[in-house]
């Protein structure tokens, strides 16, 4: 299990403060935030490249930084990982596999998936097939923990859901604990058992993503003139009106929301499915960010 | 470690061999034998760079070397590859210190020692051949500690051009300080600038084994300054070694602010500096100079009050320092 206790980190201004989260071993989590919500900030503290202020990481009760055995078990893709002119997708393992029981004929098995040149220089590649040799090289180290900072970024959608098939699959047959930062919120919704919301320096809000949006309920409404929220006796977490339909979130399910619309007389009652983004939207738009 | 160093040493391979071949055609093309004998009154001998292309060489190559194995402590993307790697932080500056010091020592030893064999046959009758080979010895001790020096001041920067910057002040900072308590000790005495430059220390213990090389004279060792230029080397080393555990991947690419770098040595170099200028335009060119400097360490044209209260405290130390040298004295 990871365990984060009370995490600070400050560069000009304090980053991450006072920061608690625990994730479950064998479980894919998707840490999501805004831009600059310090994502990135926590993943390198938690692979062991930064060192926090205060508090620390555990992997199984054994602090990250500067502890080797702990580090051979974590490796962490960042959203922008090194290569150089000669770099090639070939030689690209020789120093991973000099750290890591890297599984070779998985790495080219992945390389051949996504149609990749082995001899060319990485140099010329588009974002997308970089991020492809990357993602490649991190399942076959198949490491214990691992760490994916903005792992759709770059990928077309098809090379997204080979991805999400084969994080799954490697996930499933190593009991991999996987952590995975990302603004496709779509992408995380599919994969992920349970997510983490970083926002003013700390996990915000977390849990079970499935768990969580069963929490809230989105519906859209019609009446037979138009309404405004300040017609309504009651709190909406979001009210869009377009004219005489009216669509809103709240932690009413169907038939608790329809006895409290009575007295409005509404024509329908439709409750439509609500997503994780919609519901990143919600949350952050609470803390008054969208608004 | 042991796994690393020999994957860096394979990755480095090209360069070792370049090195090789540069070293190899340098001192071949040089020590010609038209080019290295000379005439006076009928007696041959052998010109000094027959000595001296290999020392300067080695330098040369030794100083380009910090550049190559420690940019990666400059670069975000870099730095966050490497610390993310299974390998503690000082056996991985420990690792890129040795395979640094490697690719100019093995490239340059092989091309050594193959230039003499094919020199031997003309310059044996010329000069005291066996030389060579304590002159090896003294290049390889002198080089490790000059190599160390500049390690140690290049890896304190947060970027390549200070880092260069910072090699380059710790290479002359020497040359004002030693003007200043020469002129506080002996105001009248002639003053010997030499012995001031690290690597101007580096250089002058060549010059006996030239001596001896060349001369067959015996070698006359000042001992004071080469022990305090090898621990100067060796307390390098060890600081470097311990000081790599606190260098931070945030600070890649960031403003240099150790203490060994632009923070007290711009400060030290200009008010030693002033101590020796008697001319106003050169003390308003050092101003301008150091200003710039300050410029590019601060990357502002407006100077903060931390960076006065500093300058301040080592002009307050330095002046301290003299007046009561001279008093002393």
């Amino acid at each position: 299990m990871i365990s984060i206790k009370g995490l600070k980190k400050s560069f000009d201004k304090p980053v991450l403060d006072d920061l608690f989260l625990d994730i479950e071993d064998g479980t894919i989590f998707g840490l999501v935030g805004i831009n600059g919500a310090g994502k990135s900030t926590l993943l390198k503290i938690m692979a062991g490249i930064m060192k926090p202020e205060e508090g620390l990481v555990y992997f199984d009760y054994k602090p990250i930084y500067e502890n080797i055995e702990v580090k051979k078990d974590v490796f962490l893709l960042p959203d922008d990982p090194f290569y150089s002119r000669n770099t090639t997708p070939e030689n690209l393992i020789k120093l991973y596999d000099t750290f890591y029981n890297l599984d070779k004929v998985s790495y080219f098995e992945y390389l051949n998936s996504f149609q990749i040149p082995l001899k060319k220089s990485m140099y010329n590649f588009s974002k997308g097939m970089r991020r492809q040799v990357f993602v490649a090289l991190a399942l076959a180290i198949k490491p214990k923990y691992l760490f994916l900072d903005e792992a759709f970024d770059g990928l077309d959608p098809l090379a997204r859901l080979t991805l999400k098939k084969a994080l799954i699959k490697v996930q499933e047959e190593n009991n991999m604990t996987v952590v995975i930062s990302s603004h496709s919120l779509r992408e995380l919704e599919d994969i992920c058992d349970s997510y983490g919301l970083l926002d003013s320096k700390k996990i915000s809000s977390s849990g079970n993503i499935s768990e969580h949006l069963e929490e809230y309920h989105k519906y859209m409404i019609a009446f037979d003139k138009e309404m405004k929220e300040e017609d309504f006796n009651m709190k909406f977490i979001t009210f869009k009106q377009d004219k005489r339909f009216i669509t809103v979130v709240v932690k009413k399910n169907l038939e608790e929301m329809t006895k409290l619309m009575e007295e409005y007389h509404p024509l329908v009652i439709d409750e439509i499915s609500i997503d994780f983004e919609e519901l990143f939207i919600i949350e952050v738009e609470s803390r008054g960010y969208l608004k | 470690m042991r796994k690393y160093f020999l994957y860096l040493i394979k990755k480095r391979f090209p360069i070792y061999l370049t090195a090789f071949i540069i070293f190899l055609l340098l001192f071949l093309v040089v020590n010609r034998e038209d080019n290295m004998i000379w005439e006076n009154q009928n007696v041959k001998y052998l010109r000094n760079s027959i000595v001296s292309v290999y020392v300067i060489s080695l330098g040369i190559g030794l100083a380009i070397t910090p550049i190559v194995e420690f940019s990666f402590k400059m670069k975000k993307i870099t730095i966050d590859q490497a610390y993310s790697l299974p390998i503690k932080r000082e056996k991985l500056y420990l690792t890129r210190y040795i395979i640094g010091f490697l690719e100019i020592v093995v490239p340059f030893t092989l091309s050594y020692f193959i230039s003499l064999l094919v020199i031997f046959p003309w310059a044996n009758a010329y000069c005291n051949f066996a030389g060579f080979f304590a002159y090896y010895g003294m290049l390889l001790v002198a080089g490790f500690v000059v190599y160390s020096i500049l390690v140690f001041f290049f890896t304190k920067a947060n970027n390549v051009i200070d880092g260069i910057i910072c090699t380059l002040m710790a290479t002359f900072i020497l040359w004002p300080v030693y003007i200043m308590l020469e002129k506080m000790i002996h105001p009248d005495a002639y003053i010997n600038y030499s012995g001031s430059f690290i690597l101007f220390n580096y250089y002058s213990y060549t010059e006996n084994f030239t001596k001896m090389i060349l001369f067959d004279v015996d070698i006359i060792i000042d001992y004071e300054p080469l022990i305090l230029f090898s621990i100067l080397g060796v307390a390098a080393f060890i600081a470097q070694y311990f000081m790599s555990l606190r260098f931070k991947s945030e600070d890649a690419g960031q403003r240099s602010e150790s203490w060994f770098c632009y923070k007290v040595m711009l400060p030290v170099l200009l008010i030693s500096t002033m101590f020796s200028v008697q001319n106003i335009i050169v003390a308003i060119i050092i101003l301008l100079s150091t200003y710039l400097a300050y410029v590019l360490y601060k990357r502002s044209f407006k100077l903060d009050k931390k960076t006065w209260i500093i300058f301040a405290c080592v002009m307050v130390l330095e002046i301290t320092t003299y007046i009561i040298g001279s008093a002393v004295f």
